[in-house]
This record gives structure tokens, C-alpha cells and sequence, in this order.
């Protein structure tokens, strides 16, 4: 924990009450038509949920459930009936016309553009483990009727994406409530307590004391927000349930009106979840503060993200002319990403994501800015002077700015660190010097680009004015995000000569059996 | 006496290298323990393949170790010409009469060259209009991940890796639990992945010697290595001679067990409510103090060419993290200027006549994985030729006896948290066996 996030922290408890964190969200709202919540239950001891409820925030949820998820058939048929809503959410392919799927593969910007802020929302992280589990579950699945096969596929194939874009750095789609609360809140509590949805969305009740906040909280805290059930629900409530529905297997009227029973039972317990994610929507939408306004970059990589990763595949898998290995070539494992190169691409994607966010938003939000300089990735300072360097046999020297701060200040950034001006962050200059006399450290930036007023147009300077004496300016550690971009594509590249190594490409022929002749060490020698 | 009987080993170590890039094989993998000579024999293998006629490329990890290369070519290899290739926004730096600066790929040499530059540089580079290169050697090859490994496909169809197993793993700043069991985990070390794959057509030599570190440092740093290797010096050849002090100050106790032994452990008391978190300003004025003491007292070191002045150029500080950093800086006033002050990441492959350096986990009560990674240690406790004081609040042996790993790692995969923390603990409890340990009162502040 930092000494930030410590100090909010006590300020928190001092107000009673959680505190913002930041003065905008590092995410856009969304209409109700493009948000989906989606919350599960599993039985005790066992992995596969048992029950699920989704639906838009505005409208009531549908609840769909198993009688007994450990009888694999009956699971397919409860997640099958499910997967609709699903799929609908992500514009599946194989729901829209065959011309229309054909029009947005050739030319992706309408659909990226109708699912820019389409968000997924679960109550709290061990739902998200629930659609990888459905993944693990159905991606492969292989046997039955063929068309229900394919359907549990999609399924699986779509609870994956989910699932690995929810750990994309910076993602704005899949949406863990509880981590969304936390991220913008500081609440007044220890973080073990601050895993539970409904104990945060207590610290966020208006009109109220301290006492009364901490006092709901610890009340609704005894109501369990995971996709576990409480034991002693599930032991009185639901074990006798299915007891009862294995012993009637040979009685079908029976065993559905138990299975309506079981299906009641836990109607409740998976509304509570999926109400208090729509509690957690409301609440952060409710919160004065604006989005980040650098926003728009994140979320176009996002919406590139969801064609490139998801939606292109799927399209293409669903031509009927695909060999079995064309097809497998279009699934992603759910495990992991056995091909080297593609989990390196994944690899450098990630990277790349999260450069991406933590350059971008830094900028719309002066606490992040508060934060970089507590944390010392950042540096505050008076210019002291602005001059050009004189160079032998050239007109102009770089432009160097003298910069001063104080040394009681935090500071990690160091020599030949490239940093860009707050406010004007297309001024970039690399951190020539840094040396701390008494109480001031003074910092000597060669400014590297954005130099002339035509580059920065709102700045009323260019960045050799001697008007800028005496200005109080603030650096951020610059983003090298385009770098790892470029690294994305360039991993791809099987036909170097070193590829048998790098990419699994056949082994090169073995040089020519050579005989060493005399001593190496005095040939090497020789040569000195 | 030195152990110059060891010669003889690291010659027939050589003495491989120069054979595999004789025959042209196909991938070697030099594993190089601390101060063991890696560049030396990386040189001497470079300048053994252009002498053969072929077109060598050379990748670094960042321009300082690219620039140090082509400095030791320069000086060890005068009539044998080297291309230093780095980006237009660097000034050109004289490294020698015989390096030549080139900033455009247009520039790149046909024919038999030797080029160095980072690996970054060579990553994004296009070398379709160039003749391939015959054999590609990647200094500090541990720093470089497996995923950045792959971009250096284009570059030539041999390599060389040489690197120190136990240094500092590439960075991760993100989640990458979906690839912990990838074939090739595209954030693991590109030597490791190599290793790991039985099919490849490896070749992997060790070197067996350091002639930076003290016999007793070798002792202690040797948990972080799976192959062994031996001191250049003697037992007790090395050490620091300290004169009779007028007063007496609190970091003395630490600074007389250097004079019997290599490492020493000045430990702070822990504050009854924890230790401060990330910036210690107590121990950083520790550190400096030590840096100071040593001087002010005229220590001398004697090592194996005889007894000298210890000056402040010979002393190193070094701290995990760099608010630390500059803290210990601010604390160091004047001498800052003469002391090089840095994270582990920039001390690899330096080295000073005595360190001292912040423990990793000083100030840390609740350990992550990242925390208990080694490589950062490791890199801390082998930069010193003659002494190192290691300086840290004195919890750290109670965290670690205390802290229970969790193996949250995947299936299959090794505990490398767990790993980390039986090491930490080993080297903690050998500086405690060894009684290598001096209590510190508060420094007068």
C-alpha cells in the first residue's frame, strides 16, 4: 500500500464514508441496452455453476438452473438455454444475416462502432472464474446432437474471450463490480473486508453515520456475494432438494416438480447477486465525476480487441468449407496459448494495453497525476532557465531546460528517462542531469519534441521562449507504448533466418563437420 | 595466493566456446556465474568468428552494456573493427579508435562485421536488403524474455546466449498466469525456455570461476545457482583493514566484521508499529553513513595485487527501489558525486571494491512473489570485489520464518515464490550462522 492509498484510507474512516479516488472514471458509461449483468452460484465442492441470472439492468433478469449440475447432460441443457442472452450481447455471428455477417467481416468499423460499450458486468471475481470454467467446460465439447454441440462451443468460446479480455490491462468491457467500487472509491476498511460487494456498497449509503455505514456493512456482509452459497442454506435448504430428485429418477413428474423446487430455491440467492451488481452500476453511475476524457483510445483498442480476438474468428469459423485444422486454428485454447508466437503476440498485447491506459488516462485526471508525483514517476518543478546549448559547427543546439524542485519530493525518475509536460504532452524532453544540492534538486531536460508553437498550438510558448522562466511545470514519465505495438506484428514474422528456433521452424542444415586445428586460445590471442 | 590452479578450468571452458563457434554449431548457452569473465570470452569468441570471415551480430540489453562491449573490443581487439549501432536521437560516443558509430540500417557493413547494438534495435529492424548475419551472441541473455528472444529470428540462424542465471528477470508488469504453462512462456528468461526444451540442439557450457568475488561471498551466494563455481582469491586474501578509530559511531560494529570476513549484516531495530514502508529515510541515512564512516576512517582494501587506498569511487550503494535511491543520495550530500548510487537492475555487470546495499526485503512484512524473487539479491550481494554491507531493518529474518507460501503457481509449474523465500532465508540465516551480523543503534540525525 502506498502512502497515498494509506492516507486516503484514514481519511475515509475520519469521514465515515467511502471516499472518491480520483476526480474522473477511467471507464464510459453505457446505456442500459448495451450493459448485460450476469451473476452465478455453484454447488459447494463442485466447480460448474448451478444457476445463473442475466439480464439488462433495466428490465428483470431470467434465472436459469440445474437440478443436479453434476449430471453433464443436464448442465448442457441449463447453460444451453443461457447462452442466448450471451451471445446476443457479443453480436454473435451466426445471429445475424449471412450478407450482413459477410458486409461487417470486410469492413469492421460498423460493428466495432455498434459495440463500443457494450460491458459484461458480474458481481465480483469468482463469477469471471465461472466463465472460464465454462470455457474450460464447453470450448472443446464434442459429443451429442451436432447443432447442440456447436451452440455449447459458442458458448465456451464466448465465456473465454470474456474471460481473458477481463485480464486485458485497461479493459473496459467485462466489468468485476466490486474491483469497479474499489477503483474508484477509497473505503475505510482492511482489503480482506473489501472483497465483498455488499459490504462496499454499504460504506456508499447517503444520510448516514459512520456507526450506521460500518454497522449495514458488517450486517450485509453475512450474506455470501461469491458464486459459493452460505453451507448451512445449501446443507437445509437445497441438499435435501436433490436427495430427493436422484431418488425419484424413475419418476419424471416427480423429479421435475423437485427440479422446480431446487430452481425456487435458488431464485433468491442469485437475484441477491445480480441486484446488488445493478446497485454497484447505479452507484458508480450516480458519482458526479465524468469519465476520463483521454478515454477514447483505450476504448478503441478495446472494440479492436473484441473483432480481432472474438468476432472475426467466429465469423470465419462458421463457413461450412473449413477443414477440422482451419477451424481448431480459429479457437483459442483455454487453458493457454500453446503456439509460441501467439502467446507472445497475446503477450506483447497485454503490454501494450496496459502502456496504453496508464499513458492515456494519466493525462485526464489530475489526482492520477498527484499520484505519479507521490509515487515519484513524475517531477514538479520552477524553470530556473531555458537556453540552447551551443554546439560546434551548428546553428542551434537542443534546448535544455533548467528545471528546480524539492528534494523532499519523491523522485524514480533518473538520467536519459523521457518525460512528457502535463498539459501539453506532446512536449516531450529526456532528463539530462539530476543533482540535489541542500534542499533543491534542480533537473536539466534536453527537450526533444513539441519545440514550436505550430506543434503545440494551445501552448502560448514555444519551448525556447525565455517567457517560461519562472513557470511551475509538471513532467510525466513518458509512455513507450507505440514500441510494444510494433513488437505485436514484428513477433509474427516466421521466415527470419533464426526462426527454427524462435517460431518451431525446421531445424537448419548442420554446418559441415569441421576438424579444429591447432590451439584456439593462441589463434584468439594472435589477434589482440 | 590466488587460485590460479583454477586457470587451467576456465581455459578449457574458453577453449569450448571458441570450438563451437569454430564448427559453426547451431545454439550454446554460456551460463556465467558473477564476475566470471563473460565478456572476456565473449569478445575473444566474436573476434574468433570475424577472423573466420563471418558476419557476427551482437545484442546487448540496453546501450550502456552495448557501448561497454565495443569498448573492450576496442581495447582488446585493436585492428579488428566494430560497428556500434544505435539510434540517430544518441549522440556518437568515441568508443575506441576502432568502433564506428552507424545510426541507418543503410549503414549496416557487407560482408564480414561485427555489429552490436540492443536487442530492442535489433528487433525492429528490417534486415530483408542486408546479407543475413552468420551467428548472433546476446550479452546479459537472462534479462531478455523469451517473447523479445523471438524477434531476434531475423537476425541470424545461430546464437550464442551468455548470461548469469541468477541475475534479474526480465520485468512483467502485467498478469501472465494465462501463459504459465505455455509451451514457451513468452515472460520467462529466453535461456530458461531454452533449456527447458529437451529437442532443441543446446549446447551449454558454465563458467567455473569468479574473480570478483571474495572466497566466503562465493559460500554465500552460491543457493542461487544450479551448477557450482569457485573464488578467484583465496580464503581471506581479500578484505578491509580499518585504522583505530578516535570515536566511536554506530555503524562501526558492521564495519569491523569486514575486516575479518566479506559480508557484513547492519541490521536497524524494526519500530514497534512496523517498519516504513517503501522510503526508509532511517536506513538511507544508514547506508550513507557506512559510505562515509569507510572513508573517513581512511579504510584501505587489500586484494590480490596488494594493499591500496579506499576511495570513494571504489564504494557502491545500491536500493531496490528509486525514491530509495535518491533518498540515500540526498543523505550522501558532496560525495553523491563520486558514489555511484543505483537500483540492482543498473549494477549489473558493474562491480566496486565494497557495496553497500538496502536488503530487498527491509521493510517488507508481507512478501509478495515479486518480493521474494531473488535475482534482485543476488545481483545486490555480488557487485563487491572486497566487502559488502548489507543494511536492512532486522524483521527480515522473523518474515521469513514466519511467511507460508502459498503455491499459487499453475499446476506443474515450479514454486518459484516458495524457491525465492527458502533462499532469502538461507542467505538471512547463513550471515546469522556465520555471525556476520551488527546490531545498529538509530543514526544521529
Amino acid at each position: 500500500m502506498s502512502r497515498h492509498d494509506a492516507f486516503e484510507r484514514l481519511r475515509a474512516w475520519d469521514e465515515g464514508r467511502a471516499i472518491a479516488n480520483g476526480h474522473t472514471l477511467p471507464w464510459l458509461r453505457a446505456d442500459a441496452a448495451d450493459r448485460l449483468v450476469l451473476a452465478f452460484v455453484r454447488m459447494g465442492g463442485e466447480s460448474s455453476p448451478w444457476g445463473l441470472c442475466v439480464g439488462r439492468p433495466d428490465a428483470p433478469p431470467e434465472f436459469f438452473t440445474c437440478a443436479e449440475p453434476r449430471n453433464a447432460d443436464l448442465h448442457a441443457a441449463f447453460v444451453l438455454a443461457a447462452a442466448g442472452a450471451l451471445l446476443r450481447h457479443v453480436e454473435h455471428p451466426s445471429l445475424l444475416a449471412d450478407d450482413e455477417r459477410l458486409m461487417l467481416l470486410a469492413m469492421e468499423a460498423p460493428l466495432r462502432a455498434r459495440v463500443r460499450l457494450r460491458q459484461l458486468w458480474v458481481p465480483g471475481p469468482s463469477h469471471l472464474d465461472m466463465l472460464h470454467f465454462l470455457d474450460f467446460r464447453y470450448t472443446h465439447a464434442n459429443t451429442g446432437d451436432p447443432k447442440v454441440v456447436r451452440r455449447l462451443q459458442a458458448l465456451g468460446r464466448v465465456c473465454g474471450w470474456l474471460f481473458r479480455e477481463s485480464t486485458r490491462p485497461g479493459q473496459v468491457r467485462v466489468f468485476d463490480a466490486t474491483a469497479r467500487l474499489r477503483r474508484a472509491y477509497t473505503f475505510p476498511a482492511e482489503p480482506v473486508r473489501q472483497a465483498h460487494l455488499g459490504y462496499l456498497l454499504a460504506w456508499l449509503e447517503a444520510d448516514r453515520t459512520r456507526d450506521e455505514r460500518l454497522a449495514e456493512a458488517r450486517a450485509r456482509e453475512d450474506l455470501p456475494v461469491s458464486v459459493t452459497m452460505s453451507p448451512e442454506y445449501e446443507r437445509a435448504t437445497l441438499e435435501p432438494l436433490v436427495t430427493r430428485y436422484n431418488a425419484a429418477k424413475d419418476d419424471p413428474p416427480a423429479q421435475a416438480l423437485l427440479a422446480r423446487e431446487i430452481h425456487d430455491a435458488l431464485v433468491p440467492e442469485l437475484r441477491r447477486r445480480w441486484e446488488l451488481t445493478v446497485q454497484a452500476m447505479a452507484a458508480l453511475d450516480a458519482d458526479p465525476r465524468a469519465s476520463n476524457p483521454h478515454l477514447d483510445a483505450v476504448v478503441d483498442l478495446g472494440s479492436a480487441e473484441y473483432f480481432h480476438e472474438y468476432w472475426k474468428n467466429e465469423a470465419k469459423g462458421l463457413d461450412p468449407n473449413l477443414s477440422d485444422e482451419q477451424r481448431r486454428y480459429l479457437v483459442h485454447d483455454p487453458e493457454t496459448d500453446y503456439a509460441p508466437a501467439r502467446a507472445a503476440r497475446r503477450y506483447f498485447a497485454h503490454l501494450h494495453a496496459a502502456e496504453l491506459a496508464a499513458g492515456e488516462l494519466v493525462h485526464g485526471d489530475a489526482t492520477l497525476v498527484e499520484q505519479s508525483l507521490d509515487a515519484g514517476n513524475a517531477l514538479r518543478g520552477t524553470i530556473r532557465a531555458v537556453e540552447r546549448e551551443a554546439v560546434a559547427g551548428k546553428k542551434s543546439g537542443p534546448i535544455l531546460w533548467t528545471i528546480e524542485c524539492s528534494a523532499d519530493d519523491s523522485l524514480r525518475l533518473r538520467e536519459e528517462t523521457s518525460v512528457c509536460l502535463v498539459g501539453a504532452r506532446k512536449r516531450i524532453g529526456r532528463i539530462r542531469s539530476l543533482a540535489t544540492v541542500g534542499a533543491v534538486r534542480t533537473v536539466v531536460l534536453q527537450m526533444t519534441d513539441g519545440l514550436t508553437k505550430r506543434s503545440l498550438p494551445n501552448e502560448p510558448d514555444a519551448a525556447d521562449a525565455s517567457a517560461l522562466v519562472g513557470a511551475t511545470v509538471t513532467f510525466l514519465e513518458q509512455a513507450a507504448a507505440g514500441f510494444t505495438q510494433m513488437k505485436i506484428f514484428r513477433v509474427g514474422h516466421t521466415d527470419g533466418p533464426g526462426a527454427w528456433l524462435t517460431h518451431a521452424a525446421p531445424l537448419p542444415e548442420p554446418s559441415p563437420p569441421v576438424r579444429i586445428q591447432g590451439n584456439l586460445l593462441d589463434l584468439v590471442k594472435s589477434l589482440q | 595466493m590466488a587460485q590460479t590452479h583454477l586457470a587451467e578450468r576456465r581455459n578449457q571452458v574458453l577453449t569450448q566456446l571458441l570450438e563451437h563457434v569454430e564448427r559453426a554449431d547451431a545454439l550454446l548457452v554460456l551460463k556465467a556465474p558473477p564476475g566470471s569473465g563473460k565478456t572476456f570470452v565473449t569478445t575473444r569468441a566474436v573476434a574468433l568468428a570475424l577472423h573466420r570471415k563471418r558476419r557476427v551480430a551482437v545484442a546487448a540489453q540496453t546501450n550502456a552494456q552495448a557501448d561497454d562491449f565495443c569498448r573492450r573490443m576496442a581495447a582488446e581487439f585493436p585492428r579488428l573493427p566494430v560497428h556500434r549501432w544505435a539510434s540517430a536521437q544518441r549522440g556518437a560516443l568515441d568508443l575506441g579508435a576502432s568502433v564506428s558509430w552507424i545510426t541507418r540500417t543503410a549503414d549496416l557493413p557487407p560482408g564480414p562485421c561485427v555489429v552490436v547494438a540492443t536487442s530492442a534495435k535489433w528487433a525492429v529492424a528490417d534486415l530483408d536488403a542486408h546479407d543475413p548475419f552468420d551467428a548472433l551472441f546476446i550479452d546479459e541473455a537472462w534479462q531478455m524474455s523469451w517473447a523479445d528472444f523471438m524477434l531476434l529470428g531475423t537476425v541470424a540462424p545461430r546464437f550464442v546466449l551468455v548470461g548469469d542465471p541468477g541475475q534479474i528477470a526480465p520485468v512483467v508488469p502485467i498478469d501472465v498466469s494465462r501463459w504459465q504453462t505455455s509451451r514457451r512462456p513468452p515472460h520467462v528468461p529466453a535461456p530458461e525456455v531454452i533449456l527447458r526444451d529437451r529437442t532443441l540442439p543446446t549446447r551449454v557450457i558454465e563458467l567455473p570461476v569468479s574473480t570478483r568475488l571474495p572466497h566466503d561471498t562465493c559460500a554465500m551466494v552460491q543457493s542461487f545457482y544450479d551448477f557450482t563455481f569457485e573464488s578467484w582469491s583465496a580464503p581471506g586474501e581479500r578484505r578491509v583493514l580499518l585504522p583505530p578509530a578516535a570515536t566511536q559511531h554506530p555503524v562501526d560494529a558492521a564495519l569491523a566484521l569486514l575486516t575479518t570476513g566479506s559480508v557484513a549484516l547492519m541490521t536497524l531495530p524494526t519500530p514497534p508499529g512496523g517498519p516504513p514502508m517503501e522510503e526508509d529515510v532511517a536506513l538511507a541515512r544508514a547506508a550513507a553513513d557506512v559510505v562515509r564512516r569507510l572513508l573517513d576512517r581512511g579504510a584501505r582494501v587489500v586484494t590480490e595485487e596488494g594493499e591500496t587506498a579506499l576511495g570513494p569511487g571504489d564504494i557502491g550503494v545500491s536500493a531496490t527501489h528509486r525514491v530509495m535511491n535518491t533518498r540515500i543520495t540526498d543523505a550522501l550530500g558532496p560525495l553523491a558525486a563520486k558514489v555511484r548510487v543505483d537500483t540492482p537492475e543498473r549494477w549489473q555487470g558493474l562491480e566496486r571494491k565494497v557495496m553497500v546495499a538496502v536488503h530487498p526485503l527491509s521493510g517488507v512484512t508481507q512478501p509478495s512473489p515479486f518480493d521474494l524473487s531473488t535475482g534482485r539479491l543476488c545481483v545486490m550481494a555480488s557487485r563487491h570485489s572486497v566487502g559488502l554491507v548489507l543494511v536492512s531493518r532486522d524483521h527480515v529474518g522473523d518474515t521469513l520464518d514466519t511467511y507460508l507460501p502459498v503455491a499459487a503457481q499453475a499446476l506443474g509449474q515450479r514454486d518459484e515464490a516458495g524457491r525465492g523465500r527458502a533462499q532469502n532465508l538461507s542467505l538471512w540465516q547463513y550471515l546469522v550462522r556465520h555471525e556476520r551480523v551488527a546490531p545498529m543503534t538509530p543514526p544521529s540525525v
